[in-house]
Parts: C-alpha cells; structure tokens; sequence
C-alpha cells in the first residue's frame, strides 16, 4: 500500500477518533450528531479514508460516552446509561481515572473482539449471500426494517410510518429501471435523488441543535476531576476478564442482528454480568464488572454491525446505515459482490478497524483528562459552533445552497416528527434500503410472472418469509402486552 | 399544547401527501407498455402503506387520553430559524462566505449567552474573540487545507 493512503488513513482514523469521543463525550451530542459532522468530509476523500474515519467516529463515540457517565453522572450517549449505574459511583467512592481505564480497556478488547468477529464471518457469510437471488434480498431488506420497527420502538405505527416515509423519500430521483424522473417536481437539484447529507444533518444534527436550543444553554456542569489517570494494573484487568468477556460475546452478536443495536447489548451485557457474579449485590454501588461488560459490549456491537452490511448490504441500525451513505457516495454498493469485487478495499476496511480500536486506547489513555475538561463548556459555544460546521458540510458536499434550504425545512420537519415519536433513525434506515428493497420487488415480480410456486420452491426464501411473519407476530405480541401493562398501571394509580 | 390534536392534524398531512404521492405515481406509470413495470409500480405500494398506517394511527388516539406537549424555547428556536434565513440568503445573493459566518457565530453566541449573569462588555468580547478564532480555524481547514471555495 502506498505510503500516502497509510498517512490519509491514519489522519482519517485520528479526526475520527478525536470527534467521536468528544461528541460522545458531550451529553446531547453523541454518534449520531458526530457521524452526520464527518460524512460530509466523505466527498473530498477517498473511499478507504473516509469508511475507516466514520467507523473511527463510531468506535470513539462509544467509549466517550461513558466519559461524561462516569465523570459527570450524565451519560454522554444512550449506550452509555448502563456503564453510568456502576462508573460514576465507583468514580465518587474511589477513583475517576481507574473506572474510566476500566472503561477503556473493555471497550478497547470489545471493540477487537467485534472486529474478529467480523473478519472471521464475513466470508463464509459472503459467500452464502452469494447464492441468494433477487426475492431473497427483498426478504433481508423487509425483515431489516421489521426488525427495527418491531424490536426497538416503542409505538410500532409510528416507526412504520417513519419507514414508509423513508422509503418514499428514496424514490425520489431518476427511476433506474425507465431512466424517467420521479417526485422531483421539476426541480434539476433533485433529479439525483435527495442529498444524503443534507438529510442526515437535517434529521441528526438540525434536530439535536433544535432540542438543544430550547433547553437552558447556559447550564453549568459539575466534574468529578481529581485523578484522571487512566491506568489499570493487571490484577485489576484480571478481575473483570470474565465480564469482559461476556459484554464482548453478546455485544458482537446483538450487533448481527438488525433493529438491537449498543444500547440493547450494553443492557444485555450488564444484566448477564450482574447474574453471574459472585457478589450481585455490588451492581449499582460501584462493581467494576458492571463498568467493563456494557463498555466492552457496545464497542462489540460496532464490528457486529458492520457484518451484515458488509456481507449483505443490509444495514442494521442508523449509525451503520450512514456509514453505508459513505460507500454509495464512493458509487460502492455495500454487499457480497464488494467482498468478491473489491477484497482489497474490504481487507484494508478489516485491518484499518482493528488500528482504530487500538487508536483508541492510545488516545483514551493520554487525552481523556482533555476530553474531561471540555464536558464543563457551556451548549451556548457549541450550538452555533455544531450549526456552522453542519451547514458548512451540507454546502460542500455538492457546492448546492438548494441542499441549505432543504437541509433547513427537513430540519424542522424531522424537529416536529421527533416531538410526536416519529422515529429519524428508522427513516434513514428506510432511505438507504430502499434501492435494494425496491429494485429486488421490481425483478422479483417480473421474474416470477405472477406464478406463486416461483416462490414455494425457493427454501431460502420461505423461511426468510416465515421469519419475518414471527417478527410481526411477535411485535403484536409485544404491543398488546404493552397496551395491558398500561391499563393495569392506570386502574392501579386510579385506585 | 395538546398532543393529539397536534399528532392527528400532523397525520392528516401526511395522508394528504400520501394521496398526492399516489397521484403522482400513477401519472408516472402512464405510458407503461403492458406487462411491465412502471416506475410507479413500487411507489403506490408505498403511498397506499402510508395511508393506511396514519389512519391506524388516527384510530389508536380514539382510545387513547390526551396529553400536553410542551414546545419549550420556541421563541429562541424561531429566532434562530430567523438568523439562519437571513444568512442563507446573504450567502447565497451577496456572497462573503467567512465574513457572514464569522457575523453568525458573534450573533448567536450573544443571543444564546446574554442571560448569562456577566458584564456585557466582557461577554461581547469574548463571544468577539471565539468567533474569530473559530473563523480562522474554518478557515485554515477548509481553504488551506481542503482547497473548497464557498
């Protein structure tokens, strides 16, 4: 490899890191708003450079999180509320700088255990993805929007619609198929489709500086920050290793799976750490092992995520399905065919994640107590500061002041949708899966002719269908059961 | 604010572009030849979905009690939409991209920071100074280091 692109990558991988934990640092900012900052970036890059400087944002993002949660008891990401219950106490009773190393050293092996994970069943997962046919891989795309609508909202209508809007979204532009425009009214800017860009920031950061413009901008934090060494001895490391080892597991494979995402293995993991300690009761006061498996779990996650993209083209959560936005501005279509196409870049993907993992620990262990420090600066600096440089990012991603106004009016939109529960993330989600989902219906439908055994001899199909039958069932399930819960809640408060 | 009456009139928005996006992607599939696909073939599944889950929605709040939504900061949320515009159109009619964003910055941070209990002269200044300072970092970076041209 070029000794140029090993500079580019490793710039690339150090902006990354450096963003993504002080937004996850930041408590309001997070991974969302720091991915929707660096994408832009992606035009003026290379396609190695800027997939690895996201997924160094992603990487980064999940450790600063726990920053603020131990340091300030806020955590700075959702993924990082479950590492908050055991660090900001065991920060207050003993040291801030040992349960962040705790934190460090278990994300830092998590985030390589993910990435294992992922080196090691890409290809076998590639090679049976292969073999799939076009019904196949409208099956994967409807089940990866099921499973995001069933197993992580809360009202199942109001992700659906946040889906279908999504997918409507994505139609817009030349139709691939008849090479007609769609939904553009006339307008030139739109016959690409929308601006990927102008749409994450529109929907993650203009949303996020809404919120935080009508909270109190001026609030002052408070810091727990004597000994901010980062360090841990052996014996210590030692003595978390199992619970490292099961956030790990259970973070890579939670990762897989499309809709669970870190904030769900970061639960899973300290629930599964708590029931196999020796001392449960610890959990809460201060227990290392209640710091180390969610850390270690959500970094996990990263590399699991990455694995059905990769593989399939399916991308399982927001956050993964922006990075995927970062290979179709490269005109790369995440999927088997780039792990057969391209191995290069795909191994260079591999080996550059794993150097961001353990980037991360060096720059976790030496600026961390610099990161501390600017979790005490007021929102009223970084609003207009996070509103520039996302309009700067909308601006340079096509040089279009159209993709400003529609960054703008989708802002507000997204602002008032997120109010009523409506779900960003599921949109986004949508957005990107669409030309998969809409392009495998299409010949899917063409190839069959109407005929109904075209589907019945197709094994892989059926069961992808059986499958994604017992994901709605299982969402109703889930909702009449929630529905129940909130009736007896309210005849109890009523009695 | 009441949350149903804002979500139900929100949904019937959404019905009605659903409507005017099944309209539009009927009209695409004009000229279609026979046994073939349009391009709005895919679309109208959508738009039809769409309508259907806002009507779902509709009927769940007739079970449902109402809640109060507050809209907190609106008026610092308006204010802000309002600065924005102004800059958008300055950029795109005058031009001056640095000098306007380094007016922005000074705008807000004074806007955002003038509650704050401190001497304005001291406040004006040092809002003066990180907006400077933050301009010459955009700067350096985006014209020196990236070569874009706003």
């Amino acid at each position: 490899m070029d000794i140029s692109v090993l500079i580019a990558c490793g710039v690339a991988i150090f902006v990354g890191l450096f963003v993504g934990m002080l937004m996850g640092a930041l408590p309001g900012l997070g991974l969302m708003l720091a991915i929707s900052l660096l994408l832009p970036l992606s035009y003026n890059m290379d396609a190695l450079s800027s997939i690895l400087m996201l997924l160094a944002v992603y990487q980064g993002a999940e450790y600063g999180g726990s920053i603020s949660a131990i340091l300030l008891g806020i955590p700075g990401t959702a993924m990082a509320a479950a590492t908050q219950l055991d660090g900001q106490p065991y920060a207050k009773n003993k040291s801030p700088g040992k349960a962040l190393a705790f934190s460090l050293t278990a994300s830092t092996i998590g985030g390589l255990f993910g990435g294992l994970v992922l080196i090691f069943l890409s290809k076998p997962l590639a090679a049976f993805a292969l073999k799939l046919g076009e019904p196949e891989y409208f099956m994967l795309g409807v089940i990866g929007l099921l499973a995001v609508a069933a197993l992580g909202s809360s009202d199942a209508m109001k992700a659906s619609i946040s889906i279908v809007l999504g997918l409507m979204a994505a139609t817009i532009g030349i139709d691939m198929f008849t090479g007609l425009p769609r939904f553009t009214g006339d307008m030139l800017e739109l016959s690409d489709g929308m601006n990927i860009i102008a749409l994450v920031v529109a929907l993650f950061a203009f949303t996020e500086i809404f919120k935080m413009i009508s909270g109190n901008l001026n609030k002052k934090r408070e810091l727990l920050a004597k000994d901010l060494k980062v360090k841990l001895t052996f014996k210590e490391f030692r003595g978390v290793s199992k619970s490292i080892g099961i956030g790990a597991t259970i973070g890579s494979v939670v990762g897989i799976i499309p809709g669970l995402g870190a904030n769900a293995s970061s639960w899973f993991a300290y629930m599964a750490a708590k029931k196999t300690a020796k001392n449960p009761e610890t959990f809460g006061k201060g227990n290392p092992d209640g710091i180390v498996a969610p850390e270690a779990a959500n970094n996990a996650t990263v590399g699991g995520a990455l694995l059905p993209l990769l593989t399939l083209g399916i991308p399982g959560s927001a956050s993964i399905a922006i990075i995927a936005g970062a290979f179709i501005i490269h005109g790369i279509q995440p999927g088997p065919q780039v792990l057969k196409n391209n191995p290069e870049l795909i191994n260079a993907i591999f080996i550059g994640f794993m150097f961001t993992t353990i980037g991360m620990y060096i720059m976790g262990r030496f600026m961390t107590g610099m990161f501390a420090k600017v979790l005490v600066l007021r929102e009223s600096f970084l609003v207009p500061a996070i509103l520039v440089f996302s309009l700067i990012g909308v601006y340079t991603s096509q040089n279009a002041h159209f993709d400003l106004w529609l960054a703008l009016g989708l802002g507000v939109v997204a602002y008032i949708l997120r109010m009523l529960d409506f779900s960003v993330a599921y949109f986004i989600l949508a957005f990107v899966l669409c030309p998969i989902i809409e392009t495998s219906l299409r010949r899917m439908v063409i190839l069959s002719q109407g005929e109904i055994g075209f589907y019945l001899n197709r094994p892989i199909f059926m069961t992808l269908a059986i499958i994604s039958v017992l994901i709605l069932i299982q969402s109703l399930r889930n909702t009449i059961i929630a529905n129940k819960n909130k009736k007896a809640m309210k005849e109890n408060t009523a009695n | 604010m009441s949350k149903k009456k804002l979500d139900i009139s929100i949904l019937v928005v959404i019905i009605l572009m659903g409507i005017y996006y099944i309209f539009t992607a009927v009209k695409a599939n004009e000229g279609t030849p026979e046994g073939e696909l349009g391009s709005g073939f895919f679309p109208i599944i959508l738009g039809v979905a769409l309508i259907g889950f806002c009507l779902v929605s509709i009927l769940k709040w007739l079970k449902k009690t109402d809640e109060i939504i507050q809209f907190d900061g609106m008026k610092k949320i308006l204010l802000t939409l309002g600065i924005i515009i102004v800059y958008f159109l300055a950029w795109e009619y005058i031009g001056y991209f640095y000098i306007l964003t380094f007016f922005l910055l000074f705008v807000l941070f004074t806007f955002y920071r003038w509650p704050m209990a401190m001497k304005k002269s001291r406040m004006i200044t040092v809002n003066l100074l990180v907006s400077l300072a933050l301009m010459a970092f955009i700067y350096v970076l985006f014209n020196n280091l990236m070569y874009i041209d706003f």
